[in-house]
């Protein structure tokens, strides 16, 4: 019984995958296969700040920083040294995992909107720190990653090898999200996030717990970066570390539900479709109107299903369910 | 003695909201710990429970100075508190309100939510248990409170005012569990205002004033105390004016 319920637990995640796996056969045309991989590329990155901002309820502003560490890390030393960007990986993630250490320590003593003005701050200082470092990180000019593609380099001949990356990428974090989710660790970041005093006296040792959601929210974060500079192969302080960037994690998982294993997916769904399909439509006419459609998702999510869209979805299986009782 | 409190104070400023109070606590009494408004009792629990440290004085569990300790290292050391405002998760269900309790013991999560089921059937609050915290009155708030430190699995269990707010029935319901769990061998301190209750379940009663311990005796001989009575109802020449 213990087996089948296990089993039960992992259904949908199967079967999202499954549908995923067959939507990459069906979508052949190039400007939808990079919505298709921009939309998972998403959805894992806002997974993986959900782990901090929703599961610990720490409302981090600064994640882009953390996919631009994840980036330049990979991106230098490729092009510097040639090391492969599978080892750019691991030395990311050892990057990003020390410096979300160095920083989350004395910020996690700020609470609610302070702390998340800290991080915003952090933020910013690292993209002005890429911007004015010019003879590591050629400043805003930026870095080109020549086309090489090979399995070694992560690039693809074919654009489908990206979207069965970003795919994993995305498997990778939601396997990790859930496991946390269903453990003593994601009890004691839900405890801590609706309230810390309660949480210290149930003998949760609330500074490390949230620094270990913390350090393995922004490795997942540096991971992403690193796929993202191997995708575009192009990298820039403003154009991966904009703190428009963090807050789109952000809003993607408060859209779809913050805190839950799915929302986030859910809002990056909803969201880069829909922007980037606005985008290419509107054109020029509408520069930044996808912000608009963006900014009026919100309210209504935020008026009809304040918890987000997979909370209403459950409230409305509850009222189904109570009827039917 | 399973808790010592030597000589401690904390102080606010200037003022001395706990001053040089002492009292041990043999195991399996159950202290009650009363006093007028702002007397000093929810700063000692405080205290006790690493909140905040003692400016001055120690506090020693089963022998152990824990008053340099943070609060949840004191918990897991085995000294559970309920707060006098209840802090229950409001966005997680009953059983996993107290299933973090639990954890503390039980980290693996199947376990510690079977434990946690035991527990609401001690407290009598397992109907419902997949309601959330923000859902329940304030009887199973206090009572979820009360179960969510009892998972911690305590040796001492600090309640403070775990009655307040409650109607009669409810009350009687809450004297029921607290003697169940002085059976299950944990030492309780009860502050509660409602004099008939605290004299009925104490075995001992401490009283403070102004930060000081000012009474510390049996039920009987503390409410016959004269500075007892001066502290609650005020000096003999003001009650004939």
């Amino acid at each position: 019984m213990e087996f089948l319920k296990q089993r039960g637990k992992s259904f949908p995640m199967v079967a999202f995958f499954a549908v995923m796996i067959i939507l990459s056969f069906i979508i052949k045309n190039g400007f939808y296969q990079h919505i298709f991989i921009l939309t998972l590329f998403y959805a894992g990155m806002s997974s993986a700040w959900n782990i901090v901002g929703g599961y610990a309820g720490q409302l981090s502003l600064g994640h882009a920083a953390y996919m631009g560490i994840g980036a330049y890390t990979a991106t230098l030393l490729y092009l510097k040294m040639g090391v492969s960007p599978w080892i750019g990986i691991i030395a990311a993630i050892i990057i990003a995992a020390a410096v979300s250490a160095l920083i989350s320590y004395p910020s996690f003593k700020l609470h609610g909107t302070f702390f998340a003005m800290s991080t915003l701050a952090f933020g910013e200082v690292m993209r002005i720190i890429a911007n004015y470092w010019r003879g590591l990180t050629n400043g805003s000019v930026g870095l080109s990653i020549p086309f090489k593609p090979s399995l070694a380099h992560l690039m693809f001949e074919e654009r489908v090898g990206y979207v069965y990356f970003a795919m994993i990428f995305l498997a990778v974090v939601l396997v990790i999200s859930s496991r946390i989710k269903e453990s003593r660790a994601g009890y004691y970041l839900n405890a801590i996030r609706e309230n810390e005093i309660a949480a210290r006296s149930l003998g949760i040792n609330t500074s490390l717990y949230k620094l270990y959601a913390s350090v393995i929210s922004a490795s997942l974060a540096a991971v992403g970066g690193v796929f993202y500079a191997f995708y575009i192969l192009y990298i820039d302080p403003s154009g991966l570390m904009d703190s428009a960037i963090s807050i789109q994690f952000t809003l993607m998982a408060i859209i779809g539900g913050l805190g839950t294993l799915w929302g986030p997916v859910v809002g990056a769904i909803l969201i880069i479709p829909l922007s980037e399909f606005m985008r290419a439509w509107l054109g020029g006419v509408g520069q930044g109107l996808h912000l608009v459609i963006y900014g009026l998702i919100m309210v209504v999510v935020v008026i009809v299903s304040p918890g987000g869209l997979i909370n209403g979805y459950k409230v409305i299986i509850r009222k189904i369910k109570k009827i039917k009782a | 003695m399973i808790l010592d409190v030597k000589n401690v104070s904390k102080r606010f400023g200037g003022l001395w909201a706990v001053k040089n109070v002492s009292f041990s606590i043999a195991e399996n009494e159950i202290i009650g710990l009363i006093g007028p408004n702002g007397a000093g009792k929810t700063t000692l629990f405080n205290l006790i429970s690493g909140y905040f440290p003692p400016n001055e004085g120690q506090v020693l569990l089963n022998g152990e100075v824990i008053s340099n300790l943070p609060a949840h290292k004191i918990c897991q050391k085995g000294l559970a508190r309920t707060f006098q405002l209840v802090r229950p998760f409001p966005d997680l269900t009953v059983l996993d309100n107290v299933a973090v309790g639990s954890l503390a013991r039980y980290p693996r999560l199947p376990e510690a939510l079977k434990k946690a089921e035991e527990i609401l059937e001690f407290v009598e609050l397992d109907k419902g248990k997949k309601r959330f915290g923000s859902e329940l009155t304030i009887a199973e708030r206090k009572r979820l409170e009360l179960a969510r430190a009892l998972a911690t699995e305590p040796k001492v269990l600090m309640l403070d005012e775990v009655m307040a707010g409650l109607n009669n029935t409810e009350v009687n319901e809450m004297l029921k569990i607290i003697r169940a769990i002085q059976k299950k061998n944990i030492t309780l301190v009860v502050i509660e205002h409602i004099m008939a209750v605290i004299m009925s379940v104490s075995d001992r009663i401490v009283v403070m004033n102004e930060g000081e311990k000012i009474a510390d005796g049996i039920p009987k001989d503390v409410a016959n105390d004269p500075t007892v009575i001066k502290a609650y109802l005020g000096e003999e020449e003001l009650d004939l004016a």
